[in-house]
């Protein structure tokens, strides 16, 4: 062992699954769906610590789990979908919670990072001296809540605004920005359904000028948009976790 | 805005006075119906990498709409259906999405599952604020979504799209934490911009979803690899 290359993170190695398996009760070998199959393997670290030994789980006709044969070592994490009747994403309903989580992909024994100020992007330095008071974004700030927010609600939610900000705040994130707006980066396409459409390329770098003029009319988004926390029946409408919406224009959900 | 994000984070701010976040880890596991023996060791006991991947979540959810609104406000949509620009490389009329992959390098997902029949959707965005089973990411929005009007996908590119599986990776929660360090924001982001941010695809952990065998309904019969 130990001559596989390191994964990222620490992460070990992940259950060498089967190309084609063998289902209990049939004939011949089949090409697994891990929907359905994963259940049928167990999984344990192996002895090095940087992946897992599996084997197959034995069931009963009624789909109770046979004891262990004598030889056969304890599997502590169970593959495939952690309960049945419900949908699992794709990555769970292959892998199962428990590997995932031992793997390092879930929970980490980690307290809280300590960090000694706010996140600040890239393009912090060449903001306008006006918008450097925070390190949150002008479009991200506290009084872009329309109908305010409480200090506990503005507390709770300000870490995921400030890592947006720093996003935002990004040279790259602004090339984004400018081909949105900049007619010289729109492109005509032709699509036989939806006919002539716009595409845009983006550029890879902007001048000095031009990112303050991006970062200008992200600014002015002040003046256009705003945030507030929406009914959940109207969520339920858009089967979305947030949408936005401008008057005479189609809603775009996500 | 979900209010299930004021929720969840709210209910972290408290959770050493109130029950209320802790709690909310073991009713999934009964609304789930997962049973004691694949429910993984220590489950619910971490708050701290639960609420690291709601700030994640909400991040690109509000850069995701910001794009939407950025596009609202200028881009001309001369087009009988508003369309938004499409970006190169993506298929989708989903600005959203597109900037997301853009910026983080994938499209930030919750995992998790979909609520048994009967519980209201609302239940599924507490999951997903919660982000309860960790997060995934992937790089094509509606991938096998056909062109049309309402569909709003292109054409050019469809069918190398329906014969690809669609594939997730499941983010590493160590790449989460790094966000929120002062090691990543004044060492590695200066030097490396976002390619330092960017969500670390591990092809060995990679999961896809395999098209079925009409061409032109991959997903009827996929499976899971």
């Amino acid at each position: 062992m130990a001559e596989r290359p390191q994964l990222p993170y620490g992460i070990p190695y992940p259950p060498e699954l089967p190309d084609r398996i063998q289902l209990p009760g049939q004939h011949g070998q089949t090409d697994p769906d891990w929907r359905e199959h994963g259940r049928y393997y167990g999984a344990r670290d192996d002895l090095w610590g940087e992946g897992f030994d599996i084997r197959p789980l034995r069931y009963d006709p009624a789909g109770n789990e046979l004891p262990r044969l004598p030889g056969e070592w304890e599997a502590q994490y169970m593959l495939g979908p952690p309960s049945r009747g419900v949908e699992w994403s794709d990555v769970i309903a292959k892998w199962g919670l428990q590997v995932l989580n031992k793997a390092g992909f879930l929970n980490l024994d980690l307290d809280l990072p300590e960090m000694t100020a706010d996140p600040q992007g890239r393009y912090f330095p060449n903001r306008p001296q006006f918008w450097k008071d925070e390190a949150l974004h002008p479009v991200f700030r506290r009084d872009m809540w329309r109908y305010g927010l409480s200090d506990q609600e503005w507390s709770a939610i300000r870490p995921a605004f400030l890592l947006a900000s720093a996003l935002l705040d990004d040279p790259t994130t602004m090339c984004l920005f400018n081909a949105i707006k900049d007619t010289a980066r729109h492109f005509w396409i032709e699509d036989p359904l939806l006919g002539k459409c716009t595409r845009i390329h983006l550029r890879d770098s902007l001048t000095e000028a031009e990112q303050a003029a991006v970062f200008q009319d992200i600014c002015n988004m002040r003046m256009f948009t705003y945030f507030y926390w929406e009914d959940d029946d109207e969520l339920d409408k858009y089967n979305a976790y947030a949408y936005t919406v401008t008057s005479g224009h189609s809603a775009a959900g996500r | 805005m979900a209010p299930a994000f004021r929720q969840a984070l709210m209910a972290w701010q408290q959770k050493d006075s109130t029950e209320e976040y802790s709690g909310f880890f073991h009713s999934v596991l009964v609304a789930a119906g997962i049973p004691e023996s694949h429910v993984p060791e220590d489950f619910g006991d971490d708050l701290v990498s639960p609420v690291l991947r709601t700030y994640v979540l909400l991040a690109a959810l509000i850069l995701h709409e910001l794009t939407h609104a950025f596009g609202q406000a200028y881009y001309d949509p001369d087009h009988p259906l508003h369309l938004e620009p499409f970006i190169e490389g993506f298929r989708a009329n989903e600005l959203g999405f597109a900037a997301e992959r853009y910026i983080l390098g994938g499209i930030t997902r919750p995992s998790g599952f979909l609520p048994a029949a009967g519980l209201p959707p609302s239940w599924g965005r507490h999951i997903d604020a919660y982000a309860t089973f960790g997060l995934y990411t992937n790089d094509t929005w509606a991938q096998w979504l056909a062109p049309g009007t309402s569909n709003r996908t292109l054409e050019e590119g469809k069918d190398a799209d329906f014969a690809a599986p669609i594939r997730a990776w499941p983010v590493a929660q160590r790449q989460v934490y790094d966000y929120f360090t002062d090691e990543m924001w004044k060492k590695k982001v200066p030097r490396y911009g976002l390619g330092a941010l960017k969500y670390v695809k591990i092809p060995e952990w990679a999961v896809s979803r395999m098209p079925g065998p009409d061409p032109a309904y991959p997903g009827v019969d996929n499976t899971l690899r």
